[in-house]
């Protein structure tokens, strides 16, 4: 038998390994960076950001999330009009696992307080967040078939994130947008202040 | 300094009315940050250093299980343990 030496090009281009064919891909799309921005928006249609049937999936990750305004909630929400609103009824669950440097404090439980029962309020993605310069939070956010006529739209992210009183909070959200409208937009934003930097990457599973 | 959206790559600055909008939602995120009272830490200490609540509750049957009088006080709460204990006992 011979030995087959992959590299990493040959992987990444692989359309098949041995008898396992049709292999999925992760498509970049588009990636905003905040400079003290107040807002994040992904909008279907232009600047090449594709938010419609095009994929099944789409993935936003998050990377050093760093707000302007200490404790303040890192927050997102869907619109169904391009963009001129970002008010789509959303239900949602939020639990955590949490410790505390000084190991004074650890646990896992439910947060009603960041959970959204038929709100179109931003949804948080996790709280809290710290302004020191090496505290940020970072993390993904799925959501599936956004532009379906059917279906609402759900979403999950999972995140870590160094708290401002110095927990490491990973942050489990989920739920779903109560509409069968399609969604084409996403925002990001803190619940005060400026996303002061940190990048989101938009990718599509195909 | 002038608040702006970031779409799509694109930075569009702020309208007057929501400058006002988030002026004002800063204002009260700072008023409500000022009222809260930090949680005295003795709180998460004792809440990690407790014993889980079926311990708890093990610990406060046994009790229960040497008092002739607690036993008639805490009558359904004993029997009702104490018939689970018979029916699964340690060495069945």
């Amino acid at each position: 038998m011979s030995i087959v030496k992959l590299s990493n090009n040959g992987v990444k281009n692989a359309t098949a390994f041995g008898s396992i064919t049709g292999l999925g891909s992760m498509i970049f799309i588009k990636k905003l960076t905040a400079s003290s921005s107040a807002t994040l928006s992904f909008v279907d249609g232009s600047d090449g950001v594709v938010l419609d049937d095009t994929y099944k999936e789409y993935v936003f990750t998050f990377n050093n999330m760093h707000p302007a305004t200490n404790t303040a909630n890192f927050t997102f929400n869907l619109s169904t009009d391009s963009g001129s609103n970002y008010n789509v009824t959303k239900t949602t669950t939020w639990f955590q696992a949490y410790h505390k440097e000084d190991d004074s404090g650890a646990g896992l439980g439910y947060e009603t307080g960041q959970d959204l029962a038929q709100s179109t309020a931003f949804q948080v993605i996790n709280y809290g967040l710290g302004t020191d310069n090496d505290e940020n939070c970072s993390g993904t956010l799925q959501l599936f078939s956004p532009s379906s006529s059917v279906f609402v739209k759900h979403f999950i992210a999972t995140t870590n994130n160094s708290e401002a009183s110095g927990y490491s909070v990973n942050g489990f959200m989920a739920g779903y947008g109560n509409t069968t409208s399609a969604v084409d937009a996403v925002r990001f934003q803190m619940s005060s202040g400026n996303i002061d930097a940190g990048d989101i990457c938009l990718y599509g599973i195909a | 300094m002038a608040r702006h959206h970031n779409i799509n790559g694109n930075i569009v600055p702020f309208t007057e009315a929501e400058e006002a909008e988030w002026d004002a939602n800063e204002k009260a995120y700072a008023e409500a940050q000022a009222n809260i009272e930090p949680t005295p830490v003795y709180i998460s200490q004792r809440k990690s250093a407790y014993p889980s609540i079926g311990d708890q509750l093990d610990m406060l049957w046994h009790s229960i299980d040497q008092n002739p009088k607690l036993k008639s006080e805490y009558f359904e709460f004993y029997e009702s343990i104490k018939a689970v204990k018979v029916k699964h006992p340690k060495n069945g």
